[in-house]
């Protein structure tokens, strides 16, 4: 099987002449997980948004294999955890996640204890918690080679983020796995590779010293 | 893959079901009253309540669209099979009624 690689490059996006992203450079292959760290407002969401194609920038080169995607979720290729809720109300999560799973992976997602107990249920039967779990399983096991994930940890239990830091490293053996928080320790344990969005540009970063040096992390 | 996408379609409509089916059903009143000639004057009417049914589910719950990129599908996309179906649905309406009262016309001689 050829490795995929997702590239993103020269990302320019502006709002009302401020400048958020302008020099933006980060790829991504299939077994990789990269975290990506930056302050509030420094553009990690909006960046999530441009690759996955719901946020139009002044300019953008997002490929996968050198092959420009326009959207990012045409034809699975990628797939994405908003910080916010996505499942539809009104329909059951049986049905909800057929739609979403891919098939090499439905028996190990089916297995799930939290699908188990709620798969005949809809979202409103569920807790916040047990939602946001849910939603971001399907995107861990959903069909897209690469997957985009924007505060998972948050509003989840130190247990459930363990258990989720497992099941990334598990997904990342057959995807590439970008993914934000402000857990910045969870980030840092989980990826293979640090990015830290700093006056809208990419700052791979090598050493974690460097989060000082950027003003990410206080020195104490 | 076509099951998927019907599926994902219905999933997309349901909310949107009975908002359509009652500018159909207003349609359809206008076509009775009026005769088929009149179906043009009903188009605008059909048109408007797809533009209401986009602004509803954008302001509504637009955050469900994220579901349906997820599952490879853009909203713009989704919108249109499901409209396209909708109309092709209407058309068919007015020409079982047409056929009916021409049918009933002939009938009666």
């Amino acid at each position: 099987m050829d490795i995929l690689t997702l590239k993103v490059d020269s990302v320019q996006l502006s709002f009302d002449d401020r400048k958020i992203l302008q020099d933006v450079y980060l790829n991504c292959a299939q077994g990789q997980i990269i975290g990506l760290l930056g302050r509030n407002g420094s553009g990690k969401s909006s960046l999530l948004k441009i690759i996955f194609g719901t946020l139009t920038p002044s300019f953008k080169y997002v490929s996968i294999n050198d092959e420009f995607i326009h959207k990012g979720y045409h034809q699975n290729r990628i797939a994405y955890l908003p910080q916010h809720n996505y499942l539809p109300d009104g329909i059951k999560i049986s049905e909800l996640a057929k739609m979403l799973i891919a098939d090499n992976s439905w028996d190990i997602f089916a297995a799930l204890k939290i699908y188990d107990e709620n798969k005949d249920h809809t979202i409103s039967g569920l807790s916040g918690g047990e939602l946001r779990q849910l939603e971001t399983l399907m995107i861990i096991y959903n069909k897209a080679d690469f997957i985009l994930l924007d505060e998972p940890f948050t509003h989840v239990s130190p247990v459930q983020t363990e258990g989720f830091k497992l099941l990334l490293r598990e997904a990342a053996k057959t995807k590439g796995v970008i993914v934000t928080d402000h857990q910045y320790y969870n980030i840092i344990d989980v990826s293979d590779h640090l990015i830290l969005l700093n006056n809208g540009s990419t700052k791979h970063i090598k050493h974690h010293d460097e989060l000082v040096t950027y003003g990410y992390l206080s020195g104490n | 893959m076509k099951q998927r996408l019907i599926t994902l379609l219905f999933q997309f409509y349901r909310p949107l079901l009975l908002w359509n089916m009652t500018f159909t059903i207003l349609g359809m009143i206008v076509v009775v009253k009026n005769g088929v000639a009149a179906t043009g004057n009903t188009l605008p009417l059909k048109a408007m309540g797809y533009l209401t049914a986009v602004g509803y589910q954008y302001y509504m719950s637009s955050n469900n669209y994220f579901y349906f990129r997820n599952a490879g599908y853009s909203a713009r996309r989704l919108y249109v099979y499901i409209f396209l179906a909708d109309m092709f649905f209407y058309i068919i309406l007015i020409i079982l009624y047409a056929l009916l009262t021409y049918g009933y016309t002939h009938l009666k001689g």
